[in-house]
This record gives C-alpha cells, sequence and structure tokens, in this order.
C-alpha cells in the first residue's frame, strides 16, 4: 500500500512541480510587462 | 543565418501585453481536464477492482502507463512540428515543439520514478537493465539533450534547427520502447495487450480497462493544457524581447 501511495505522491509532486515552474515563469513575465509599462509612460 | 526564416513582426503595443488573456480554448482545456481528472480518480479507487496477485499496488498501472502515453504524444507533437520547422521555418513551430518536448521529459520523469516503486513491490528489485527500462532513459536522456540545446548560447535560428533535428532523432526511439519488449525478451516487464516473443499479453478487467482510458482522456486533457498554456507564455515572451530590443535601439540612438 506504501508503494502506492509513494507513486502518487511523485505523480503530483512533479506535475504540481512543474505547474508551480509555469507560474513563476508567467509572474516573472508580468513583472517585465509591467516595468515595460512604466517605461512606455 | 538562414535568409527564409519567417521575421516576427511584434505589435510593440505593450497595451496588447496587459491581459495575458484567459481564453476560451484555456477554459475548456481546464475544465476538462479537472472534470476527467476527478471522473479517473473515481474509476480507479473506487470502479476498478483490486488486482488479486499484486494487490492495491498495481493501481500505480493508473499513472504510469498514461504518463508513458502522454510522453510518446509529446514526442510525436515534437517530431511533427520539428519537421514543419524545418520545411516552413516559422517560429511558431519550433515553438510547439520546444513546449511539447518539455512536458515530454516531464511525465517522462513520472514514468522513471513510478515505475521503479512499482517495480521495487513486484519484481523486488529498483531497476534492471532489461529493454523497456533502458529504452526509456535513453529516450528521456535524448530529450533531455534536446531541452539543452534550447539553453546554449546563440542565435535562435541555429539552435532551433539544431534543436529541430533532436526532436526528430530524438523520436526515433519512442516506437522502440513500446516495441522493446515484444522485440527483445523481457523477464521483468510484463505485455498486456499482443504477445511478445517469450510471453503472451495476459489483457485486464473490463473495469480496469474502463479505468485506464478514462486516466489516460485525463492525462490528454492536462498535456493539452499545459501545453496550450506553454505556447502562449512563449509567444508573450518573444513580444516582450522584442520590445526591449527596441527600446534598447531608441535609448542608443
Amino acid at each position: 500500500m506504501e508503494f502506492m501511495y509513494g507513486a502518487y505522491s511523485v505523480v503530483w509532486l512533479v506535475i504540481f512541480g512543474y505547474m508551480l515552474l509555469i507560474g513563476k515563469r508567467h509572474s516573472s513575465l508580468k513583472k517585465d510587462i509591467e516595468f515595460l509599462k512604466q517605461l512606455d509612460k | 543565418m538562414s535568409m527564409n526564416l519567417e521575421r516576427e513582426k511584434a505589435s510593440f503595443e505593450v497595451a496588447d501585453w496587459a491581459p495575458i488573456k484567459i481564453s476560451l480554448l484555456t477554459k475548456i482545456l481546464y475544465g476538462g481536464m479537472v472534470v476527467t481528472m476527478l471522473a479517473a480518480f473515481y474509476f480507479i479507487f473506487l470502479y476498478a477492482e483490486i488486482e488479486k496477485t499484486m494487490g492495491a499496488v498495481q493501481k500505480i498501472f493508473y499513472m504510469h502507463v498514461p504518463s508513458a502515453w502522454v510522453a510518446f504524444l509529446a514526442f510525436f507533437v515534437t517530431f511533427v512540428f520539428s519537421i514543419l520547422f524545418l520545411i516552413k521555418r516559422k517560429r511558431i513551430y519550433d515553438t510547439y515543439a520546444y513546449v511539447s518536448a518539455e512536458i515530454g521529459v516531464v511525465f517522462t520523469i513520472i514514468v522513471l520514478t513510478t515505475g521503479p516503486i512499482w517495480a521495487k513491490s513486484s519484481w523486488n528489485t529498483w531497476w534492471a537493465w532489461e529493454p523497456r527500462l533502458t529504452t526509456t532513459l535513453i529516450l528521456f536522456f535524448l530529450f533531455v539533450a534536446y531541452l539543452m540545446v534550447r539553453q546554449m548560447d546563440g542565435v535562435w535560428d541555429k539552435k532551433a534547427r539544431l534543436a529541430a533535428v533532436f526532436g526528430i532523432i530524438g523520436f526515433a526511439d519512442v516506437p522502440i520502447v513500446f516495441f522493446a519488449i515484444r522485440w527483445w525478451q523481457s523477464k521483468f516487464h510484463p505485455i498486456v495487450f499482443g504477445d511478445g516473443p517469450s510471453q503472451q499479453g495476459g489483457g485486464i478487467a473490463p473495469s480496469m480497462l474502463v479505468a485506464l482510458l478514462v486516466t489516460i482522456t485525463a492525462f490528454t486533457f492536462l498535456y493539452a493544457y499545459l501545453l496550450h498554456k506553454g505556447v502562449s507564455f512563449e509567444n508573450m515572451k518573444l513580444k516582450v524581447d522584442q520590445y526591449k530590443e527596441k527600446l534598447r535601439e531608441r535609448l542608443e540612438n
């Protein structure tokens, strides 16, 4: 049973880890856009 | 530098960037993913019967196989868009190939971690150098190399061409991974569907097949959602980079 829990934990850890990475990239891009907006004014 | 590359025309309107809009397609893919994922958990834990020999640990199968399916699909998409890129030289094809390869690597990591966990329980060993496992590991390294090519310094189109070649060659390993247990003798890895040289496919119970198909659908939605998000993000990043370049030129003059 513990093997099953371990495997399912790994699956969702990897998927959410990747989603978190995408989210981080997204917020960094948002910051860039905000900065460029200020610069453009 | 190739002359026939499509040069991107940036709109240079900051206002255009403001909404990284949540499109209708994103909503559909996200909704489809959530609904099918919930259904998958229902079918895995409440509907599918528990396998008699292995017990509950067999349920790893419902994450392991769909992850492998998504990895193969992702590398196939990379293969197709790499060919399209080499023919048409449009950046959007390169973007699709890159994002898909990245998702493929993520799902190969899942395959390569859930596999050994299952193996430890069923074969009493974490790893065996048998055909399926070895070819999957090679596939993983090929596409890690693909992503490393993308991170190199240099002009993007040179990197993109090199990566496209990597993407095409790398995909050649996918059918090898799939047929490995059918072509070569494998003591460990079971054949579920079809027959091999040393074993016959055992098949699975109808309830297990339903759970597997629902999970594959859920993972395919997840892949499509991640691909769509990734491509939108890369396009937006490209616009930002172009605008930065334009600003730099303006400041220098």
